[in-house]
């Protein structure tokens, strides 16, 4: 069942096969839930809206047809999802307390490790950034880092075009770097690929 | 090439590892009693679907089931043959039989007849109507032509008087006759 392909999962899930679902289910948990925390940052939230897209995905098992990528399908329904508790509950990403998200998460004990410390420093400001970004490039960028979707396919995920869906990614890379630029810049001797041009 | 656009082609081939670093970091991993709810979904769902399975009995109860079954219709298939009774004549007389109801040509009382005193008339064959199952009264009326055109008139009149009080709305279909034409029943 390892190799099998999701598309196939999904229809012998329809025929009734629940070792199909485990297995979907497995596969996938771990970035849909990070991806509908990162854009909430609130786990109750996270843990409603991850049962909602399962059980979305549990409803459609008869109607489902492979015509694109399981996972298209699957962050399709939680970008909708997400969409719709935005609505709900009338919250812009953009009203988030960036300043308690840009906090040293609790995690990190003082009196650690000068490294440890800086991750925390890092990881907070990142956070803050992303929260920072308008909804709909945090969410096309959280659909690329987080499912690994292509540009294609996020664009078919968020009903834009192709060019929309690169334009937002560019705007949001763009960003988070100038969030990031003092850990980049040391980071440059390790990561020659995240070497920012001009800097 | 811009900036922002080199920067996006890069992101785009290989994701840069403090990003993909800080997304660790970051975690979030779905909590077991979460995975537990959506399987527990999946599996409701998987039930709901299954029909409910129609009376199932215990497998080794097959053979005595199998058995009784041959043994009813055996007993069934005896009595019904043994009680059938021998060939009664032309399939015609006997459906003219059973849908004539009519009073009896012995009586001739003149008064109508009673609906649960009426027995079947037995007519020959060449006498009954030319095809079709006919109704009671049609018969009925067939026979009042047939003493009409015998010359017994007032044994028609009585039979018409006393059809009337039987079935006071019926209407005459035309084929109901020996003739042809429709009886005569105004």
């Amino acid at each position: 069942m390892g190799h099998e392909d999701d598309g196939e999962l999904m229809q012998r899930f329809a025929r009734g096969d629940l070792r199909a679902f485990e297995a979907l289910h497995s596969r996938h948990r771990t970035a849909l839930y990070r991806y509908l925390l990162r854009h909430t940052r609130d786990p109750d939230v996270t843990s409603d809206l991850f049962q909602e897209v399962w059980s979305r995905v549990i409803a459609s098992r008869a109607r489902y047809e492979p015509r694109a990528r399981f996972r298209t399908f699957l962050f399709r329904i939680a970008h909708n999802c997400y969409i719709d508790h935005c609505r709900r509950t009338a919250v812009r990403a953009e009203d988030a307390n960036v300043n308690e998200l840009a906090e040293v998460p609790s995690t990190f004990e003082p009196g650690l490790p000068e490294a440890c410390t800086e991750h925390a420093q890092t990881l907070a400001r990142y956070r803050a950034a992303l929260c920072a970004l308008p909804a709909e490039q945090r969410d096309v960028f959280l659909l690329h880092e987080e499912s690994g979707l292509s540009l294609a396919e996020i664009a078919a995920v968020t009903g834009v075009g192709v060019e929309t869906a690169k334009s937002r990614l560019r705007y949001a890379l763009s960003k988070l770097r100038r969030a990031l630029a003092p850990t980049m810049a040391r980071e440059v001797p390790h990561g020659a690929s995240v070497e920012e041009p001009g800097t | 090439m811009s900036e922002s656009d080199h920067e996006l082609e890069e992101f785009l081939k290989r994701r840069p590892p403090l990003l993909e670093r800080l997304s660790r970091l970051d975690g979030g991993e779905p909590p077991p009693e979460l995975d537990r709810l959506v399987l527990d979904r999946a599996r409701e769902a998987v039930r709901a679907a299954r029909p409910a399975p129609f009376f199932r009995a215990p497998r080794r109860t097959l053979p005595a089931a199998l058995a009784a079954t041959v043994v009813l219709a055996a007993v069934a298939l005896f009595h019904f043959t043994a009680r059938t009774p021998p060939d009664d004549g032309p399939v015609e007389t006997a459906s003219v039989r059973s849908a004539v109801q009519e009073p009896d040509d012995a009586t001739d009382s003149g008064a109508a007849p009673a609906l649960g005193t009426m027995r079947p008339v037995h007519v020959a064959p060449s006498l009954t109507a030319p095809a079709g199952p006919m109704s009671a009264p049609e018969a009925w009326l067939v026979r009042i032509e047939r003493l009409r055109a015998s010359g017994q008139t007032e044994e028609a009149e009585r039979q018409l008087e006393a059809f009337r009080k039987v079935y006071p709305d019926y209407r005459p279909a035309r084929r109901a006759t020996v003739s042809g034409a429709a009886p005569a029943v105004e």
